[in-house]
């Protein structure tokens, strides 16, 4: 039949290899894969190695897959007072990591205190 | 060669590939199939005594490609768990390798869209990643830092906590 045919590539890759390794060009797609595989703090420090691993993580693309991958999120938050009138909240994941932590400032504090105590009563009531 | 299984298209043919530096290697049909892009050129009447040519995948990844395969294909059904694990095991081995051969994997891979296979080669990849500061990933994986000392600094700021590798931050900055 007709001469051989190259195949064409499932995922259409036309990067080349750089000498001494290819992590470091790793294409965005696939980044934006192992990026998804990465517990949250691993995933705040991915940010910091290179520029092209930063604009990995801030891709509406990557926040995109994060999403339709149904990632749990906010369960819980603790509160750390550092004075009375401000302090800051670790909200959690379902697996315990910390996901953000956020500045919490006068005012703001009695609504998340609101949370913990409702947070508090929901898990009181399901044990009795 | 004997003939095709009760298994309905399935058969033992063999077919060959060809690495992008020229090495031959053949791995049985049901193998080939793991691959979307072998699959097609057999879909295709394209595999043939000179094999089918990759291009991109030179003669290092495409043998433990077909290793791979091979392995995977011949459990592809009805695994006992003893097999399970077996394959699981083959897996955690076949996986460690060099940065430079998981990279490889991860592009061939991709290329001839294996999907158990990219998939292994992302989370191994993920796995490195995990527990190293930035300057560890730079070191492992041979990348600059092209940040200039403010931003690196203004990064590191905006979530401080998760540069605490060792344990969760008692307080803020």
């Amino acid at each position: 039949m007709a001469p051989p045919r190259q195949p064409r590539s499932a995922g259409g890759r036309k990067r080349p290899r750089a000498a001494g390794g290819g992590i470091a060009l790793m294409p965005e797609d696939m980044l934006r894969e192992v990026l998804l595989r990465l517990p949250p703090k691993a995933a705040i420090r991915f940010r910091a190695v290179c520029r092209a691993w930063h604009a990995t993580h801030s891709d509406p693309r990557f926040v995109a897959m994060h999403v339709a991958r149904g990632c749990p999120l906010l369960v819980a938050g603790t509160l750390y007072r550092s004075s009375t009138r401000s302090g800051h909240v670790d909200l959690l994941d379902l697996a315990g990591d910390i996901v953000r932590q956020t500045r919490t400032e006068e005012g703001i504090i009695e609504l998340f205190v609101g949370i913990e105590s409702l947070s508090s009563l929901s898990h009181c009531h399901n044990v009795y | 060669m004997a003939a095709a299984t009760d298994d309905a298209g399935d058969s033992n043919e063999m077919i060959r590939v060809v690495s992008s530096d020229g090495e031959h290697f053949e791995m049985p049909e049901a193998a080939a199939n793991l691959s979307l892009v072998l699959r097609h050129m057999i879909e295709d009447d394209c595999a043939d005594a000179a094999g089918i040519p990759l291009a991109v995948v030179a003669a290092k990844p495409l043998a433990k490609i077909v290793d791979y395969c091979t392995k995977h294909a011949a459990k592809s059904s009805g695994l006992t768990i003893e097999e399970a694990e077996e394959l699981k095991r083959f897996d955690a081995e076949f996986i460690e390798v060099d940065t430079d051969m998981l990279y490889d994997l991860l592009v061939a891979a991709d290329f001839m869209g294996v999907e158990g296979l990219s998939k292994l080669a992302v989370q191994r990849t993920a796995d490195l990643i995990k527990g190293k500061t930035p300057e560890q990933n730079r070191e492992t994986f041979g990348i600059v830092n092209d940040f200039t000392p403010e931003e690196e600094e203004e990064i590191c700021k905006e979530n401080e906590w998760a540069f605490q590798i060792t344990k969760p931050p008692s307080r803020l900055c």
